[in-house]
């Protein structure tokens, strides 16, 4: 998916990102994220895609994670 | 014959009366909407944004800025309530969404006699669906500058102090100024009273205002930038003495607006701070003397 967005203003630590064409949705994007040679006013081009592997990957940890945990306490509980 | 033609001029003469008195009754309706010899400012609370509505002793009616895109059916709803079915000037700011974006709802819903514009371009959909929408509609295009007397109505005056009409070597050039910086700065007198519509000018243009010797000493100012610390210098709120600060900020906003050591400036200067937020719409009438907040 892309969009295309408008750098509307700074507002402080964020950039108010406008959604085109009808700017009705904003996104408030900290502004240490911007790209080089932004001002106000430069429409931006935001690429997003699932990365799949990266998701499979993280829900595998957290799965993990969540078994060792409960195994844990498990073990805490058999010892009393 | 004779006692025909008497009642036919009897018949004439009463529809004529009832003509004369409906029409004055509708005129008293609007100028009291105002309030007789009144100026009535309403904040219009548009959440995170400006909206702010002028209505003179004569009825004429005065919107500057009109908050986010999101906010324009409350405008519009807020102007409606108040019996106004035309916008005779309308003034955007400077073209940042919080600012026009509401505009665009009232362009499409009531008839607008003259548009006052920064005339700081700015490559938004939202400032090019206004602009489009006003050279549709064929609506005299003003570029507010410096110096510029905005004709409304005889017993109000209002100023244009900010952006200045510069070469364009000039720093202070509209396009060398930063969008908030080239925000239209009004002043409005009625009688001996005054209000300083800052638009979203930062600590730079303050400093210009005072050194270029044009501010006034104003009761009420609308405080620039939604309370931001980028604006409301010491200097500035000692130059201008407000006695009310209004603060047009949304609640709960995540910029920081307003912030905590402007309010601490304006606590100083000993103004009532009215906010938006905490307010919501807030109303101020002036007699040509005092300012009254209409509860």
């Amino acid at each position: 998916m892309t969009l295309k967005v408008t750098l509307d203003r700074i507002e402080g630590d964020f950039a108010v990102l406008l959604i085109r064409p009808d700017e009705i949705h904003e996104i408030s994007w900290p502004s240490s994220y911007l790209p080089h040679g932004v001002r106000e006013g430069s429409i931006l081009t935001i690429h997003m895609d699932v990365d799949a592997q990266e998701t499979q990957a993280a829900d595998t940890r957290v799965r993990s994670l969540l078994e060792k945990l409960q195994d844990k306490q498990r073990c805490v509980e058999d010892t009393k | 014959m004779k006692k025909l033609r008497r009642l036919a001029w009897l018949w004439l003469v009463v529809t004529l009366f009832v003509a004369v008195i409906g029409c004055s009754g509708l005129t008293q309706m609007r100028v009291s909407e105002s309030g007789a010899d009144l100026l009535t400012v309403t904040f219009i609370d548009v959440g995170q944004g400006d909206s702010i509505l002028i209505e003179t002793p004569s009825g004429k009616t005065m919107l500057v800025d009109g908050g986010e895109r999101g906010a324009g059916d409350k405008v519009v709803r807020a102007l409606r309530e108040k019996g106004i079915e035309r916008v005779n000037v309308m003034v955007s700011t400077h073209p940042h969404a919080d600012h026009i974006g509401g505009l665009i709802k009232v362009l499409e819903k009531l008839p607008v006699d003259s548009v006052y514009d920064s005339a700081k371009p700015h490559s938004s959909k939202t400032y090019e669906d206004y602009l489009t929408l006003i050279y549709e509609k064929d609506i005299p295009f003003h570029i507010a500058r410096a110096g510029d007397e905005i004709p409304i109505d005889d017993s109000v005056k209002i100023m244009v102090l900010w952006p200045p009409d510069t070469d364009a070597g000039n720093p202070c050039h509209i396009e060398k100024l930063s969008v908030n910086d080239a925000s239209v700065v009004l002043c409005v007198e009625f009688g001996n009273s005054a209000l300083l519509l800052a638009g979203d000018v930062e600590a730079i243009v303050e400093n210009e205002l005072i050194r270029g010797g044009s501010l006034p000493n104003a009761q009420v100012l609308k405080i620039a930038h939604h309370g931001s610390i980028t604006s409301s210098t010491d200097d500035f709120l000692n130059e201008v003495k407000p006695k009310i600060a209004v603060i047009c900020v949304g609640a709960g906003n995540r910029y920081g607006h307003p912030h905590k050591e402007v309010i601490k400036s304006l606590i100083y200067a000993g103004a009532e701070i009215l906010r938006t937020d905490i307010h919501g719409t807030i109303v101020l009438q002036s007699d040509g003397m005092t300012w009254t907040v209409k509860k």
